[in-house]
């Protein structure tokens, strides 16, 4: 089936099978931020945002993104430009195999596009969802409070 | 391989008629949140996503509060009325029903609601409300029938139809909610919520549901009764949860025993019924 739909601001056609997912379409555009992980909603590494809204792809049809706006980190920065929250996260040495850094960062900007004053429990909801096997959220936490907070 | 593959079709219908026509197709089946449907395999072939419905709202217009079947979680669990209705208890439910918020962005009200998995608090929280249900189904079309939540869960949850809107009768029941996992995020061995009203010192209202540990969240009837027209004190809150232990069938897996789920479920009524009369009581 056809569905537009519009990925980091640009608008886009594609032909889709009912039964892509939509973590699979967005890694077929190259958007290799979004990360494959457990495929039941569990781990939160495939999560963008859909419409502004933190979801989990793997247990979303790509059909379901028609006429949505996705944002995928790709979206908010990049290597010569980084995102406030990305030089934050290097910063604070919140990275370590990085596998789930793009969803935890997505999860901080539509955090802060949703409030204008963040406390550390704001950080630690967003976050909870997106499952960390090295850091333990520490410096995760400290790295989106230094960026939302100095902003 | 994915638990998608099976799908061969997928439908966003803009009426809720044009909806119920495509699940007349075999293997069809309702799209909501995607959590349930998308995470565990399953026969389903024909898809149909109800999130172009105009079912996502909270309202209260004289009267009962009314949520549409695809509100999210997030949206219960942040909306500032529920968080004061009833304690708060919806909200405090949807919260805890996932740490996720991802997750709380994609459940929906009704979603929950008809999986009734262990780790869905809104079920429990909305039978201790006397929730009702508005149903359509193909033979009422737009004219949707309702029912109770109890006896939806009673009559084994039958496939048919969609359910459109969760009605909240008004309420200024003081409740609680109660649950016992391993950790914080782990599925519950078993959840309680009550709801209780008072004419003075006397409990004219009881609600005491079990869920989580059961094959299906129910009220105990027993131990309602028992509550209601006394005043609320020790003695009756021990006996309350006596009689829950007594009736509550729970299930056994790997997690923990059905005995354990039963001893937890007393320990659990006792506490919500102090927490929500504000009895003092030791322990």
């Amino acid at each position: 089936m056809k569905i537009t739909i519009n990925i980091n601001g640009s608008s886009c056609e594609a032909d889709v099978k009912p039964n892509t997912s939509l973590l699979e379409f967005l890694r077929e555009q190259g958007l290799w931020s979004v990360k494959h992980g457990c495929e039941t909603g569990e781990c939160g590494a495939c999560a963008v945002l859909v419409n502004g809204k933190l979801r989990n792809t793997c247990i979303m049809l790509a059909a379901q993104a028609r006429a949505a706006s996705i944002t995928t980190l790709e979206g908010i920065g990049d290597f010569d430009n980084l995102h406030p929250l990305q030089s934050a996260f290097v910063d604070c040495g919140a990275i370590q195999c990085g596998y789930c850094t793009p969803a935890m960062i997505l999860a901080a900007y539509a955090l802060s596009k949703e409030k204008q004053i963040i406390t550390e429990e704001d950080v630690r909801d967003v976050l909870a969802g997106v499952l960390c096997r090295c850091t333990g959220y520490v410096k995760p936490v400290q790295a989106v409070l230094q960026a939302l907070t100095t902003e | 391989m994915s638990v998608l593959s099976n799908i061969e079709e997928y439908h966003r219908p803009a009426t809720l008629d044009e909806a119920l026509n495509l699940l007349r197709n075999p293997g069809s089946a309702v799209l909501a949140g995607g959590t349930h449907l998308f995470a565990s395999a399953n026969n389903v072939k024909v898809v149909v996503d109800i999130n172009n419905l105009g079912l996502s709202y909270i309202r209260e217009e004289n009267g009962p509060i009314r949520i549409g079947a695809t509100t999210s979680l997030q949206e219960i669990s942040s909306n500032e009325h529920l968080k004061r209705i009833a304690d708060g208890i919806l909200a405090k439910a949807a919260k805890e029903t996932t740490v996720s918020r991802q997750l709380r962005n994609a459940k929906t009200i009704a979603g929950e609601i008809v999986s009734a998995k262990p780790e869905s608090l809104l079920p429990v929280a909305l039978l201790a409300l006397d929730a009702r249900l508005r149903i359509s189904d193909s033979d009422s079309g737009e004219n949707a029938r309702t029912l109770s939540l109890d006896q939806f869960y009673k009559s084994r949850r039958s496939n048919a139809g969609i359910i459109t809107e969760i009605e909240i009768p008004v309420t200024s029941s003081q409740t609680a909610i109660e649950k016992l996992s391993i950790i914080e995020s782990s599925i519950p061995f078993i959840s309680i919520a009550v709801a209780l009203s008072f004419d003075g010192s006397i409990c004219k209202h009881a609600r005491v549901v079990v869920g989580s540990g059961v094959s299906l969240p129910h009220r105990v009837l027993l131990a309602e009764g028992h509550l209601m027209g006394r005043k609320m004190h020790e003695e009756a809150i021990g006996e309350a949860a006596e009689m829950v232990f007594q009736q509550v069938r729970c299930f056994s897996d790997t997690k923990a025993s059905a005995e354990y789920r039963r001893a937890m479920s007393k320990v659990l009524v006792r506490r919500a019924l102090v927490s929500a009369s504000g009895v003092n009581a030791n322990n």
